[in-house]
């Protein structure tokens, strides 16, 4: 993995290359929608640019972007102007749709759940974090990410009923 | 978990590559720094001002009012602190009575002394003759301090060294020398010099902050000033070196800006020159509070009780009420006159008062006429 400068603001499309998965497969869990998740990257790599911050390693930046990926998501789900409005096109609050139709499956079932535990599932499922990572980045407890793990894979697999579940 | 799904899954979740595009083109913008917050609110309240001031300029007279009163010199200006008393009643202290060694008493030097007896005429005492109003008579065992000081004055001779802030003699009858502080406190040959030239063991030291001389020359601007300005002649009542107290005490019968403007200019420090301000005493004659007329034209000073003096019967044609220091007559200070030169002594009338009644039946002092050969003669009722 190519080395890049740990303060932020350098390299911009090399970090952008590097985590816009990262950053814009959260956003998409956590809004449910690509325009939301659209502006939620944006947002967040011009904040990574602005901030200034010099990050201890790959990890600290990685942790930061995800956090601040979380907080911007609430930001433009909790906004009053979203929850007041109706979009004006049915492209921007349709669902995300994949290739494969086990993937929309698994998709609808991961929507369908709870906040609190759709997110350890992403993060712990999708981005392979450790459970005291998700904990660092959702600011919650690792015992708590365990038990909405439990839990949120417990609903997934009522919900997908047994499918693709290899344990 | 199916691992290869969640892959596949994964990695379709990317941003189209227009929202890449166009993150590319907000990046590449000059950054935006937001403004502080101070400068937001200041700029807010600043228009607040202007338009309060505006619209309350143009309707309001009061408004008006305040922006013809605002000048920025005077606001930018320092002026002098000052406290204020009740009433000028008592307010000059003992040292400021008598002239103590710096010679410069300013006003207070019309004002006469208490008459101790001692000098001739009601005289003031003679400069350099008693510091901190300390009276030979009053005090016996001053008098080594007293001695001690004639000698550094003698040393001195009118002209004051920069390291000498004054002197006075304290209760226990030491007379403390002030000296103005040193950068070196251990360096202590001014004290062995003192000590050299007065040759008394009843000799203190202590530190203080401006020199007589310094105050001396403070003295004579202030004595100038009545003359210079009208508006401080009005106002200034006393004045005068309190050599304990390393200070000027100035009594002024009424605060204004321009004389506490050119105090601070005199003092930048604000504790050279000590300023009470107060009104002249009142007295409640009748239920009213009797205030006398003259008070802004009169010197106030001479109508108060000094320190061990008498207050002075009011004149009958004299309305104002305060305690008055008589002026006493060269002839008849108390301790120099003949007796002969008195005024004849008014002798009670123990009958003007009683009324006249018939001599002839007060019995009281009657005696009746003996005749040898008959014996009491009384007379026939």
């Amino acid at each position: 993995m190519e080395a890049l400068p740990l303060r932020a603001g350098g390299e911009m499309d090399s970090i952008i290359d590097r985590y816009q998965n990262t950053v814009y497969g959260l956003a998409l869990a956590r809004t449910g929608n690509r325009a939301d998740a659209d502006d939620v990257f944006q947002e967040v790599f011009l904040a990574y640019c602005q901030c200034g911050k010099t990050f201890r390693d790959e990890e600290h930046r990685k942790a930061w972007l995800l956090r601040t990926t979380v907080n911007q998501s609430r930001r433009v789900t909790a906004s009053t102007w979203r929850q007041k409005t109706v979009p004006l096109s049915e492209r921007e609050d349709a669902p995300v749709q994949f290739r494969e139709p086990e993937e929309n499956r698994v998709w609808a079932a991961l929507q369908e759940l709870a906040e609190d535990y759709r997110l350890p599932i992403y993060l712990f499922y999708f981005q392979e974090l450790s459970t005291q990572e998700i904990a660092k980045v959702l600011a919650i407890r690792p015992g708590a990410v365990r038990m909405r793990l439990t839990r949120g894979r417990e609903q997934l697999r009522a919900k997908l009923k047994g499918e693709f579940f290899d344990e | 978990m199916n691992k290869e799904l969640f892959d596949s899954m994964q990695k379709q979740m990317s941003p189209s590559p227009q929202v890449r595009a166009e993150l590319s083109e907000k990046l590449a913008q000059p950054v935006k720094k937001r403004p502080a917050a101070w400068k937001k609110y200041t700029a807010v309240a600043a228009c607040a001002a202007l338009v309060i001031g505006a619209l309350g300029a143009s309707r309001y007279p009061s408004w008006e009012l305040i922006l013809q009163n605002f000048r920025p010199s005077i606001l930018e200006t320092p002026l002098h602190s000052y406290v204020t008393v009740d009433d000028l009643t008592g307010y000059i202290t003992e040292n400021t009575t008598t002239e103590t060694g710096g010679g410069d008493t300013g006003a207070i030097e019309v004002l006469p002394g208490p008459n101790t007896g001692d000098l001739p005429g009601g005289a003031l005492a003679p400069s350099g003759a008693l510091p901190g109003g300390a009276y030979i008579g009053d005090a016996p065992s001053q008098e080594e301090a007293v001695n001690a000081y004639q000698k550094l004055m003698d040393h001195f001779d009118g002209d004051y060294p920069d390291w000498y802030g004054g002197a006075y003699i304290d209760g226990s009858g030491y007379l403390v020398v002030q000296l103005v502080s040193d950068e070196d406190p251990g360096d202590k040959t001014l004290e062995l010099q003192v000590l050299d030239w007065t040759d008394s063991d009843h000799i203190m030291f202590s530190s203080c902050k401006y020199s007589l001389a310094h105050l001396n020359h403070l003295m004579d601007q202030l004595n100038a000033l009545p003359a210079e300005r009208q508006d401080c002649h009005e106002f200034m009542a006393g004045w005068g070196i309190n050599e304990e107290a390393n200070r000027i005490e100035l009594t002024l019968t009424e605060v204004n800006d321009p004389i506490l403007i050119v105090l601070a200019e005199l003092d930048p420090d604000d504790d050279a020159i000590y300023v009470r301000v107060g009104q002249r005493a009142t007295a409640d004659v009748g239920g009213e509070d009797v205030r006398t007329d003259t008070a802004a034209t009169e010197d106030p000073a001479v109508h108060h009780k000094m320190p061990g003096g008498v207050t002075a019967p009011v004149p009958e044609d004299d309305a104002d009420l305060i305690a008055v220091e008589p002026w006493v007559d060269e002839d008849l200070d108390g301790a120099h006159y003949d007796i002969r030169d008195l005024p004849e002594e008014r002798k009670p009338a123990a009958t003007d008062s009683v009324p006249e009644e018939d001599a002839s039946s007060d019995t009281s002092s009657f005696t009746p006429a003996y005749n040898p050969d008959v014996g009491f003669i009384y007379p026939k009722e």
